[in-house]
């Protein structure tokens, strides 16, 4: 069995897929290396992400909650607002952490071969950490507030996994954008702190006139959102136009995963 | 490919860009001009065999290896290997600051591959070899540099594999550590498996390499099998100065003197640095000079690590001259076969180095029995 090396670099689609898969545990490890050294750095470790969360919602629950008032129908509105909160906050994570990826880990990439794809991708399972502390949260906050569990739950793990590939494939797109720009950290901080505001975060799709919905469609996120607190809280089904941005996020998913076998062998080169 | 064949290269080349920095305002595209890193390779290296890779810095050794673990890809020609490659271009991957070493061995390991049962399996091997177990639980950011490089290297010897690839091991850690890490080398040798290290010191690993190729600008300068049974002057490969080494020479100048060495020649029957052991030899050298205050010229006859063995000077006087022909001969009988190199140094009055020029010629790598030593001393020794 021998194995040639030659400067065309093309790598068939089952060979990376099974390359990516043989290097599975290098990702986890990767992660696993992180969260350890990050949560043995500070004492508070897990803690300090609860408080986070915590302070978060009460600032949002004070601001549109009591002051401003949004209506939220018959769900209180920290129950309202967290599932919204969660999972905008995994994907603002792994758009900063993506951001950088490749260039903090120069030095491993220069050293050692390994599915280069498996960087990123270990960044969405570093950001699963905050992403369950905030569901468990949510779950806690869920029963306190006397909702009760209704059928829609169980349709949460297909959300979930869309979750996934939309942060996985735009987490990609970010680390592929930093090997040719510096500023790309920068950005990535940038956009997402504006594109909060365009995103069902914390209020409901409701109070958006009509005609400017369409922001929203195009927005993986907000169908993802809107998705979340139809399974979860039993909201009553989001328009299907928000599959748009769901399809679009698919789209890019593979396109994204093409690129990166494309560019494989030449990331090295290319820091 | 025959099958005793390892790893074949052919016509390898990698070409880099010299990216030159312009001021981001700047309209046209700087891709700067390529150089070849490594220039058209080509080697066969067998199953078994350990190879020591040698040159100066920027000579292509480090980016050959690359090529050859996939972490750079080649420009042009092929690469074909048979067997899975461990490739330790850095020891310590993976390791995290803030976390023990105990566990860092897992992070590492299964950086470099290894599988969680497998280091299980090995663990006890692993601390064992790392030498200070009551550490074992602190975090790696406390540990010296030494210890570090300890843990690190444990880890990697334990990696199964049929291709080693190692870079620059030994640039660091004391004796010791160079010691144990030519022993796990030939360890690694013993159970069939096939070697590349990179290293600056060729000397440590004279014992066990079966092959040496010194690098030079992207080329292979020499490359050379050892039969180790039998290596003693053997070769006749002839030393030279390479070029761009002489016009080193003739580009010094410093404070208040101009030096330079235009010409050094061994006179001998044949022009053979092995024939330094053996025989008489005269070492001919042409200086034009300009100076201020008369100094001194140094001739030293080094090992390869750059140690001092033997060395004899002469004063250059101020006067109407401004060339002379100096000749050092070196008399015979006194140099055990080793891997030695001669060297010139200007030391002005106050025994102060103004210019050296280290390693201007040297033997080859092949009459290499570094433990034996290097100077003949009729040493007794008897039996009651």
């Amino acid at each position: 069995m021998s194995k040639i090396i030659s400067p065309d670099g093309h790598i068939g689609t089952l060979d990376y897929l099974k390359s990516i898969w043989a290097s599975r545990h290098l990702a986890v490890t990767l992660a696993k290396g992180e969260i350890k050294n990050q949560s043995s750095m500070n004492l508070t470790g897990i803690f300090l992400n609860i408080i986070q969360s915590l302070i978060g919602l009460a600032v949002y629950w004070i601001v549109f909650g009591v002051a401003i008032g949004i209506d939220t129908g018959e769900i209180s509105y920290p129950v309202f607002v967290l599932p919204g909160i969660f999972i905008w906050h995994y994907f603002s994570a792994i758009t900063g952490y993506c951001s950088n990826c490749f260039i903090l880990s120069q030095n491993l990439i220069e050293k050692l071969y390994f599915p280069r794809i498996c960087i990123p991708l270990s960044k969405v399972l570093l950001g699963l950490v905050d992403f369950t502390i905030g569901f468990v949260l949510f779950v806690i906050l869920f029963i306190g507030f006397g909702q009760s569990f209704t059928i829609n739950w169980l349709a949460f793990p297909i959300i979930f996994t869309m979750i996934i590939i939309c942060v996985s494939s735009i987490g990609l797109c970010i680390s592929f954008i930093s090997l040719f720009s510096m500023d790309t950290t920068r950005i990535a901080a940038q956009l997402t702190n504006f594109l909060i505001f365009i995103t069902p975060v914390f209020y409901p799709d409701t109070i958006i006139p009509e005609n400017f919905k369409f922001i929203l469609y195009i927005n993986p996120v907000a169908g993802i959102i809107e998705y979340s607190r139809w399974s979860l809280l039993g909201a009553p089904l989001p328009d299907c136009k928000y599959l748009i941005g769901i399809a679009l996020t698919i789209c890019l998913a593979i396109s994204i995963f093409f690129i990166f076998k494309k560019y494989e062998k030449r990331i090295t080169d290319l820091l | 490919m025959s099958p005793e064949t390892a790893i074949s290269i052919r016509n390898l080349s990698k070409e880099y860009y010299r990216a030159e920095k312009s001021s981001p305002f700047s309209r046209k595209s700087n891709k700067g001009t390529g150089f070849l890193a490594v220039n058209d390779i080509s080697i066969d290296i067998q199953k078994g065999e350990v190879v020591c890779i040698s040159g100066h810095n920027g000579s292509g050794k480090s980016t050959l290896l690359k090529m050859i673990a996939e972490v750079t890809q080649p420009t042009s020609g092929e690469i074909e290997i048979d067997g899975k490659v461990a490739a330790i271009l850095e020891i310590g991957i993976g390791f995290q600051p803030e976390i023990s070493g105990y566990e860092n061995i897992f992070l590492s390991g299964a950086m470099y591959g290894l599988k969680k049962s497998e280091i299980e399996k090995k663990i006890d091997r692993i601390i064992d070899m790392f030498g200070f177990p009551e550490f074992i639980n602190t975090p790696v950011k406390y540990y010296s540099s030494g210890m570090y490089m300890r843990l690190a290297f444990s880890i990697i010897v334990n990696i199964e594999a049929d291709i080693y690839l190692f870079d620059e091991v030994t640039s660091v850690g004391d004796t010791e550590f160079r010691t144990k890490v030519t022993r796990e080398i030939s360890r690694l040798k013993s159970n069939n498996a096939t070697i590349l290290v990179v290293t600056h010191t060729p000397a440590l690993f004279s014992r066990i390499s079966d092959k040496f190729i010194i690098f030079d600008k992207g080329r292979i300068s020499i490359s050379k099998s050892i039969d180790t049974r039998n290596n003693m002057g053997k070769i006749n490969n002839l030393p030279h100065i390479s070029e761009d080494k002489l016009a080193n020479l003739k580009e010094i100048h410093q404070d208040n003197i101009s030096f330079d060495i235009t010409d050094v020649s061994i006179k001998t029957l044949a022009i053979d640095m092995n024939c330094i052991f053996d025989e008489k030899m005269d070492i001919c050298t042409t200086v034009n000079y300009d100076i201020d205050d008369s100094v001194l010229m140094l001739m030293t006859i080094n090992d390869m690590l750059g140690n001092i063995i033997a060395s004899s000077s002469i004063e250059i006087k101020i006067g109407s001259a401004t060339s002379k022909e100096i000749t050092f001969e070196i008399p015979s009988g006194y140099l055990k076969p080793s891997p030695i190199s001669l060297g010139f140094e200007i030391l002005n009055n106050e025994k102060k180095s103004l210019v050296s020029y280290p390693n201007i010629i040297s033997t080859p790598y092949d009459n290499n029995d570094i433990w034996a030593g290097y100077i003949k001393m009729p040493i007794k020794v008897s039996e009651r």
